[in-house]
């Protein structure tokens, strides 16, 4: 099902952020928007996550099972990453594949350790780590390799491909080679 | 900053130098009738401390007013949950918490009494006057959820019992900690204030009555004491539990 984007709007106070976008995207598609700051990228996200409501327009095609990666890590600090992880996955994923998961990230280390004790790296790969392993329909990244050396990025960007090669795949970055080894075709200027 | 040891050491004369001036006080007064001096006061409370009834009278307040206590800390949660969870339910109870808060204890305990026992009353009047703190301090704390948080529970659809530990009650820790503090000291104090009105037999607030009718100046002061201790010891063991019960539920994920 297409996810579509509808003649929105959406203005906080006095200025207008998004007007009058309309966008068009696949299921299983790959996206990369761009666009310089405060253009609206992360407004546009979070429209289409339902965090925001626009003043006209419609978003329409939001499938059930959807997942992010924040722009913050969003991480609860007095659970461990095991528990961040079990609080969205519950129990339905066994611990196994949740500490090769960590081990693809190269994060396997710190299943154990309490979220505020995380490097700024580690906590970003506990909040992607998060994100694909509730297989969605729907992942949506904002920033997500932020903080992350060449190595731990590259290993980001398998771990997504593999875990969810058929999800429709949002992307903002400033860095276009992040979307170019996820393998994104389509660019969306804002 | 003052240093540790030192503070402690100030706190000691502190208190060395108000049992010396009550001391003076009692001597100069020389008045049994008036005021007693702390040795007096010492000796009363070696000699309750002795007595079997005095040991029923504590169980019995403690019983109760830690019962009206609970009670009220349970009521509070779920008042304040809903409170959180629907505006129109924080709107609607507004003008009661208040009432209780603005309506003195005295009038409470008099108008309970028609209908309540001297028994019933200190779990009542207790429960009552400690509500609306609870009330205020865990609606506080669940409003200061990480709307961060929230944001990404609602995105991943985390079920309410899984946001608990890690989002609601880091939240609501604090200031529920803080405002059982308060509450504790209310409600001994509220609690026992209701059982001398209502004369109420066995308790520690119809002790105190009789001490006051009988003119024992050194039993009511002795009676006091135990009042403050108790009050102490229960808020220290409430909030090691509370602390603990916190942790567990925290780790639970």
């Amino acid at each position: 099902m297409e996810l579509i984007v509808s003649h929105i709007t959406k203005a906080y106070g006095e200025k207008t952020v998004l007007e009058d976008v309309s966008l068009t995207f696949e299921s299983g598609g790959r996206y990369r928007i761009s666009g310089p700051s405060g253009r609206g990228k992360t407004t546009l996200l979070r429209l289409i996550l339902g965090l925001e409501k626009p003043q006209s327009g419609t978003v329409t095609g939001i499938p059930d099972r959807k997942a992010a990666v924040f722009q913050e890590d969003r991480l609860c600090r007095n659970l461990t990453v095991m528990g961040n992880l079990r609080m969205v996955l519950g129990r339905k994923v066994p611990d196994r594949a949740i500490l090769d998961t960590l081990a693809e990230l190269g994060i396997e280390q710190a299943a154990n350790l309490p979220a505020s004790q995380l490097s700024g790296g580690m906590a970003r790969r506990a909040a992607l780590a998060r994100a694909i392993l509730t297989d969605p329909e729907l992942l949506v990244l904002d920033e997500p390799f932020t903080g992350l050396d060449e190595e731990a990025t590259d290993r980001c960007r398998r771990a997504i491909l593999s875990h969810c090669p058929n999800a429709t795949l949002l992307l903002v970055t400033h860095h276009p080679e992040d979307g170019d080894k996820l393998g994104i075709r389509e660019i969306i200027n804002l | 900053m003052v240093p540790d040891p030192t503070r402690k050491a100030l706190r000691i004369l502190s208190v060395a130098l108000a049992l010396v001036l009550w001391q003076l006080a009692a001597l100069g007064l020389h008045n049994r009738l008036l005021l007693v001096g702390p040795i007096q006061v010492a000796l009363a409370l070696w000699r309750l401390l002795g007595d079997a009834s005095t040991w029923q009278a504590i169980g019995f307040t403690f019983q109760r007013i830690s019962l009206g206590f609970l009670l009220a800390f349970l009521v509070a949660l779920a008042l304040a949950a809903a409170s959180a969870a629907s505006h129109t339910v924080e709107v609607l109870l507004r003008p009661y918490i208040l009432a209780v808060q603005s309506v003195p204890v005295a009038s409470f305990i008099v108008i309970a009494l028609l209908w309540l026992s001297g028994e019933k009353l200190g779990t009542f009047i207790s429960f009552l006057m400690v509500l609306p703190v609870l009330y205020a301090n865990a609606l506080q704390g669940l409003k200061n959820a990480d709307p961060q948080l929230l944001e990404m529970a609602r995105v991943f659809r985390v079920p309410l019992y899984r946001r608990i530990p890690g989002i609601y009650l880091p939240a609501l820790a604090p200031s529920l900690r803080s405002g059982s503090r308060v509450a504790l000291g209310m409600c001994w104090k509220s609690g026992v204030a209701a059982e001398v009105i209502a004369v109420t037999s066995h308790s520690i607030g119809g002790m105190l009555y009789d001490a006051k009718v009988y003119l024992e100046i050194g039993d009511l002061f002795a009676w006091t004491v135990i009042i403050v201790a108790i009050s102490a010891c229960f808020e220290k063991l409430f909030l090691f539990l509370l602390d603990r019960v916190f942790r567990a539920l925290e780790t639970a994920w």
